[in-house]
């Protein structure tokens, strides 16, 4: 799985290999990760182009992409996330990135969870009292209609409300009405 | 009533007992307008209203106690209404203790909370409820420095200062309870509570059953350590969208 066992087979040695020794990944998980990260990459910017997914959405993977492709070629920059993290072995150090990645995008999701019931509400409560305007402006439209005033009488009629209709319900007037 | 009143009834699938509520209302508070706030029930809860004569507002889907509520503060506000009440429409709300609830708003106070427990005739409530209660009760008591004895009461009465405070995006739309009493007291708002009568649900489920009970729980936990640390406009900070009484 490492390219460089050197110090750990040693008697004596502790039960882990240094992390000086073990700075590169071996060929085959390179090529791997080479291969993941531009695979990813090309998914993503391709449900992009097809506006299946939000460019909003796509930062966290095109990032973890960028980095992961990164540290597949440049191994200084795996030890130095190795290092950083305190990860004995660098494949150790990739799933760590992968864990933090995976744990971003729940926290983002659920934050956008979050903000979209809260509108999902909205919306659904204006509709709701939208729903209740149209109702009553219905109701005076047919009231009006079935009482026109008097040929030329300049008295007005009285605006007809949904709520005289009722007797629970009071002459009331919206604030549009008021205004 | 001197100014206008509005009664706000948050119901889902109150079609056996609506109706016996609504004519409690009209007998005790005759001058009120009555809301009632379909959350999409689909037991003709809506058509049993209208049969009563009294407004209604409908869902389009299920959103809860809190958001219910939230939509009739938006339509009180709306259409200028000076005092609101609220109450269930399962029954457990005695409609006769409507003028004693509202009387205190004569005096001064913002928002009356109607309590169970002074009569000492209390419905039968489960133990974790009754610890709940008592818990949450003690919390806001030492916090507003008011005895509020049953935080948990969705029977309650308020003044438009208070309807500002609560039509707000972010007025819990799951269990508004000690948290909103307490963001309501640190906003200036006045509190008092006073006795009423409650009975026993005659149909219908309580929202606070199941697993909900952990959740209701879990969501006062970390909702009331979190008050002093907030703004002190609990429900007016964040607003970046239209509001909905503004549409």
């Amino acid at each position: 799985m490492l390219s460089i066992q050197g110090p750990s087979n040693q008697p004596g040695s502790t039960q882990f290999p240094a992390p000086e020794s073990l700075q590169v990944l071996p060929p085959q998980q390179q090529t791997v990760a080479i291969l993941l990260a531009i695979g990813i990459l090309v998914v993503v910017l391709e449900l992009v182009r097809k506006r299946k997914l939000r460019e909003e959405y796509s930062i966290l993977w095109v990032v973890t992409a960028v980095l992961l492709l990164a540290m597949a070629i440049e191994n200084n920059l795996l030890t130095f996330f190795q290092r950083a993290v305190g990860a004995v072995l660098p494949v150790s150090a990739l799933f760590f990135g992968a864990l933090l990645f995976l744990m971003l995008v729940a926290l983002q999701y659920s934050v956008r969870l979050s903000k979209l019931t809260a509108r999902n509400k909205t919306l659904c409560q204006k509709m709701a009292l939208l729903e209740k305007d149209i109702e009553e402006l219905r109701r005076r439209t047919n009231r009006h209609a079935e009482d026109p005033p008097e040929p030329g009488s300049d008295v007005t009629p009285e605006p007809a409300t949904t709520e005289s209709a009722t007797p629970l319900k009071r002459t009331r007037k919206t604030k549009t009405e008021a205004s | 009533m001197s100014q206008s009143t509005l009664v706000l009834i948050p119901a889902h699938n109150e079609a056996p007992t609506i109706g016996a509520v609504l004519d409690g209302i009209r007998t005790h508070l005759p001058d009120a307008d009555i809301l009632v706030i379909d959350d999409c029930s689909g037991d003709g809860t809506g058509a049993i209203v209208r049969q009563h004569g009294a407004l209604t507002v409908r869902h389009t889907f299920n959103l809860g106690y809190g958001a219910a509520l939230q939509t009739g503060y938006h339509y009180a506000m709306r259409h200028g209404y000076e005092r609101i009440v609220q109450m269930d429409g399962d029954g457990q709300h005695d409609p006769k203790s409507l003028p004693d609830l509202m009387a205190p708003l004569e005096n001064g106070y913002d928002v009356v909370v109607g309590t169970r427990y002074r009569r000492g005739n209390a419905p039968a409530q489960s133990f974790s409820r009754r610890v709940g209660t008592k818990l949450f009760a003690w919390i806001v008591t030492k916090w507003t420095g008011i005895e509020i004895t049953d935080p948990t009461s969705g029977y309650q009465a308020m003044t438009r200062r208070a309807l500002r405070e609560v039509a707000h995006e972010s007025f819990p739309e799951d269990y508004p309870d000690a948290d909103v009493l307490i963001g309501l007291h640190r906003n200036g708002i006045r509190l008092t509570e006073t006795p009423v009568d409650m009975h026993e649900r005659i149909a219908g489920v309580s929202m606070h059953r199941g697993s909900r009970v952990a959740f209701y729980a879990y969501k006062m936990a970390l909702t009331l350590p979190l008050l002093p640390i907030r703004r002190r406009a609990l429900f007016r900070d964040g607003r970046r969208e239209t509001p909905v009484e503004a549409t």
